[in-house]
């Protein structure tokens, strides 16, 4: 551990580091796994993601066997990383011979890719689990106390790298959506004024004749607004529904 | 920025409690009470420099801020396009000659110092907040720092209260809507387009230059002519 010490802090260090500017989550994924198997000499290590159905995705694995195993895992529905992530709970198996009525396809696979034994820990804040994260040995061991705190911790950064990535994403969707809107309501403002103008119509109807143009075509209303404003369609070919929706008045 | 700065201001805010003042005319009144300035308004701005005040902390600010919406000039709209902007004495020719309109327009009411900090998340602009001060002279370090912290908390309460529209990428939601009441310029700029046939942004330019060469508010100009009482030629 004293050795280790120096480089873990490291490791931590350059992991807090990706989390600021361009954080780039599958890079971010391979630094965490690339460092945990050089730190607690696990043989491999995996890490699995839930996607927005809830459903488990390989994100990133150290080698091309580790990535093969936990997909066949995935497809086989059965094995350590899924009930981990299912129960949010650790799961600990130190030998994979004895593994074969729990695992009866996981664990002769796991056994074929050389390796004796397998952890899984959960990726969880407060009370969501949003993954997990795998070690394989190839003996029959599991990590001592202090090393499984070292993969816990390693676990939980990786947890809240991931969540804050999420919370980035979802503030540029409703800030691009403000954003849209903003420069949309203009357009439209705009748009009802040139109907108006070019077919006598009261901004009312201006404005219903761009909604119905928008629905019959189904373009968005922004769209044919911004399109009307840029010159990009005819606006006659607009202004004909105005002549329908007045002959109609129901539609 | 302390956390514990940070808390105060959230506090300040009042971002937890349930009372009947919008979020973001607490925004304003915040800036009032954390720093030196005299009054604060919350600006969004479209790409292109229009838009609209949507809360200030009291009327006199309210008209100040809303006339760069005029002018298509001012505080709001620079820290928009360009980011913060600090001119702590609008007497100076570098307020001037940057916002000459406006400028004459703020100094009228009594404005002496305008500070604009854009409204960023994630690299999007939406608007600004913009503070002034009647008397003339810099914002301190301290008041820079809350001033930043505040349009970062401004700008969060904007696009949450946008997120709950029925149509949040189509239609601004009515409490956002409701604040700009620049539709009818909209229109007429719309109506001036097709009447002069010209493109949207020199009817933009025209209409200003009308109400600005008669001396008359623009709305008034936008109402006479989408009640075709007036026709530009």
């Amino acid at each position: 551990m004293t050795t280790r010490e120096p480089r873990l802090a490291e490791t931590f260090v350059e992991l807090a580091d990706t989390l600021v500017d361009d954080f780039d989550v599958i890079e971010f994924l391979h630094v965490l796994i690339a460092r945990c198997v050089e730190l607690l000499e696990v043989t491999a290590a995996g890490l699995m993601l839930a996607d927005g159905h809830g459903e488990l995705r390989v994100m990133a694995s150290s080698t091309e066997r580790t990535r093969m195993l936990e997909l066949f895992e995935l497809q086989n529905e059965e094995g350590p990383c899924l009930e981990c992530y299912r129960s949010g709970a650790p799961i600990d198996c130190a030998d994979l011979d004895a593994a074969e009525s729990r695992w009866p396809r996981f664990a002769p696979e796991a056994r074929a890719a050389g390796f004796r034994a397998v952890q899984a820990l959960p990726l969880r804040l407060r009370r969501a689990t949003i993954g997990a994260f795998n070690l394989f040995h190839s003996e029959p061991r599991v990590l001592p106390p202090n090393d499984f705190l070292v993969a816990q911790a390693l676990a939980d950064v990786a947890t809240i790298g991931i969540l804050q990535e999420q919370m980035i994403r979802e503030a540029q969707t409703t800030t691009g959506q403000l954003q849209t809107a903003l420069d949309s309501r203009v357009a439209i403002e705009q748009a009802k004024g040139v109907l108006a103008e070019r077919s006598k119509l009261d901004m009312d109807a201006a404005f219903e004749t761009l909604r119905v143009f928008a629905r019959n075509g189904q373009h968005k209303l922004s769209e044919v607004a911004r399109a009307v404003v840029n010159g990009t369609i005819d606006i006659d070919d607009v202004a004909k529904v105005a002549v329908r929706t007045r002959n109609e008045p129901t539609a | 920025m302390t956390p514990g700065r940070l808390a105060f201001l959230l506090e300040l805010v009042g971002v937890r409690e349930e009372i009947a003042v919008p979020l973001p005319q607490r925004v304003c009144a915040a800036c009032v009470e954390a720093t030196s300035v005299t009054g604060a308004a919350l600006a969004l701005v479209s790409h292109g420099g229009q838009g609209g005040t949507i809360a200030a902390s009291d009327a006199r600010i309210r008209s100040v801020d809303d006339e760069q919406f005029t002018f298509g000039e001012g505080p709001g709209i620079s820290a928009f396009a360009t980011g913060e902007v600090l001119e702590s004495d609008l007497a100076t020719s570098r307020a001037v000659s940057a916002w000459p309109a406006f400028t004459r327009h703020a100094q009228a009411a009594g404005i002496g110092a305008a500070f604009g900090f854009p409204l960023l998340r994630s690299g999007l602009r939406v608007g600004s907040l913009d503070l002034y001060r009647d008397t003339a002279g810099a914002l301190t370090g301290d008041e820079l720092g809350d001033a930043r912290a505040l349009a970062v908390i401004a700008t969060v309460v904007v696009t949450e209260i946008q997120s709950h529209a029925p149509n949040a990428g189509e239609q601004l939601h009515p409490d956002l809507e409701r604040g700009m009441g620049r539709a009818i310029v909209h229109q007429a700029t719309g109506m001036v387009m097709v009447q002069l046939g010209v493109t949207i942004a020199e009817a933009i330019i025209l209409l200003r230059a009308y109400a600005f060469s008669h001396e008359r508010p623009i709305f008034e100009i936008a109402a006479d002519i989408v009640a075709r009482r007036l026709r530009l030629e």
